[in-house]
């Protein structure tokens, strides 16, 4: 959730158009919802994983501040350089997944009625205000498998400018219209 | 109750992503300077020179860092909370045991001290570097404003 995002009372989504990470975090959420409501439940392995190298992290980091407040350096340091390995590892694992599995995924949502799985990322380039929408699908297999995707994926590419308004209000029906045709054509694509 | 509130709507997952932001803030400064105490192998990585008794050579305010332990004109003692900085004089070796003592120069002591109460040895400095400490440590108020600050930053910030 931005800081600088505003929705009156109104329901009316007002946002800065010079600031790109606003306009495509508004695109985001919009998206997240209309797959939200056409019956994908949200996926959080992408962020548990994080969340779990990260605690890890901080829970040795943790051990080691208190074992090496109460005693000395050379009795210590043995633990010091577990934790602090363990430490690297786990933020360079974080760092690694966020930048090869993850990437610009910003939504993982799987449809149980439907037996698939949609996966959705987005990217801006610098200066340019154009929305690039990747979607991808696989179908639920037996077990979670990591949510890495086979299908070719669909991409979207348009201008912000579509869907706001000069005064940075947000057509958000218009933009669920366009999604909804994108993410037909991912699923009928696939079932070619 | 309005946080409680607010918590619930926001999410346990999105809570602990908030707290892990924050905390990642206090742990890799933490970790960085722990790596840096093993990589010198002293107790203290870097120090803040706060008197001015060393001067000439080493003024208030500047960084100290510690090299590997060897003979050196500048010790570096580790004796209580803080560690301080002597000039080594004279070194004296026991024929027996070859228990090494050495006299530094300041200390109020009669006693020589011994080889292994030395953290460091200084191998570097930066000066002024260590201004930033001196004032933390001269107004607290500076201290927590700065640790506010940054934990109000990383809260707001998206991502």
């Amino acid at each position: 959730m931005t800081a600088t995002q505003q929705t009156n009372s109104s329901g009316r989504v007002v946002v800065n158009t010079s600031n790109l990470s606003e306009l495509k975090t508004t695109c985001d959420n919009s998206l997240k919802e209309f797959l939200k409501s056409k019956g994908y439940d949200e996926m959080h392995t992408h962020t548990d994983v994080k969340l779990i190298l990260g605690y890890v992290g901080v829970i040795f980091c943790a051990i080691d501040f208190a074992y090496s407040w109460k005693y000395p350096f050379s009795q210590t340091k043995w633990f010091s350089y577990i934790s602090v390995s363990i430490y690297a590892i786990t933020s360079g694992l974080a760092l690694l997944y966020s930048y090869l599995v993850q990437r610009d995924t910003f939504f993982v949502g799987y449809n149980k009625a439907k037996g698939h799985i949609v996966s959705a990322g987005s990217s801006t380039k610098r200066n340019e205000p154009v929305y690039r929408l990747t979607l991808t699908t696989r179908p639920i297999r037996g077990r979670q498998d990591p949510p890495v995707f086979n299908s070719k994926p669909l991409e979207v590419r348009r201008p912000f400018a579509t869907w706001f308004y000069e005064d940075g209000e947000f057509a958000g029906d218009k933009f669920q219209q366009e999604a909804a045709v994108a993410v037909e054509n991912l699923l009928n694509k696939k079932a070619e | 109750m309005d946080f409680v509130t607010q918590a619930k709507k926001m999410g346990v997952r999105s809570l602990l992503l908030q707290g892990l932001t924050f905390l990642s803030v206090l742990t890799s400064a933490f970790m960085i300077w722990k790596g840096m105490s093993l990589f010198t192998n002293s107790e203290s990585p870097v120090v803040v020179v706060l008197s001015g008794s060393m001067e000439p050579a080493y003024y208030r305010g500047d960084i100290l860092f510690p090299g590997q332990r060897t003979f050196g004109d500048r010790g570096w003692r580790g004796g209580g909370d803080i560690p301080i900085v002597h000039r080594v004089m004279k070194v004296h070796t026991e024929r027996e045991n070859g228990k090494q003592f050495l006299l530094t120069k300041g200390d109020n002591n009669p006693l020589w001290i011994q080889r292994d109460e030395i953290v460091g040895r200084v191998k570097g400095f930066v000066p002024y570097a260590g201004m930033g400490t001196i004032w933390m440590n001269d107004y607290p108020q500076l201290k927590m404003g700065l640790l506010g600050t940054l934990c109000l930053l990383s809260l707001f910030s998206n991502e």
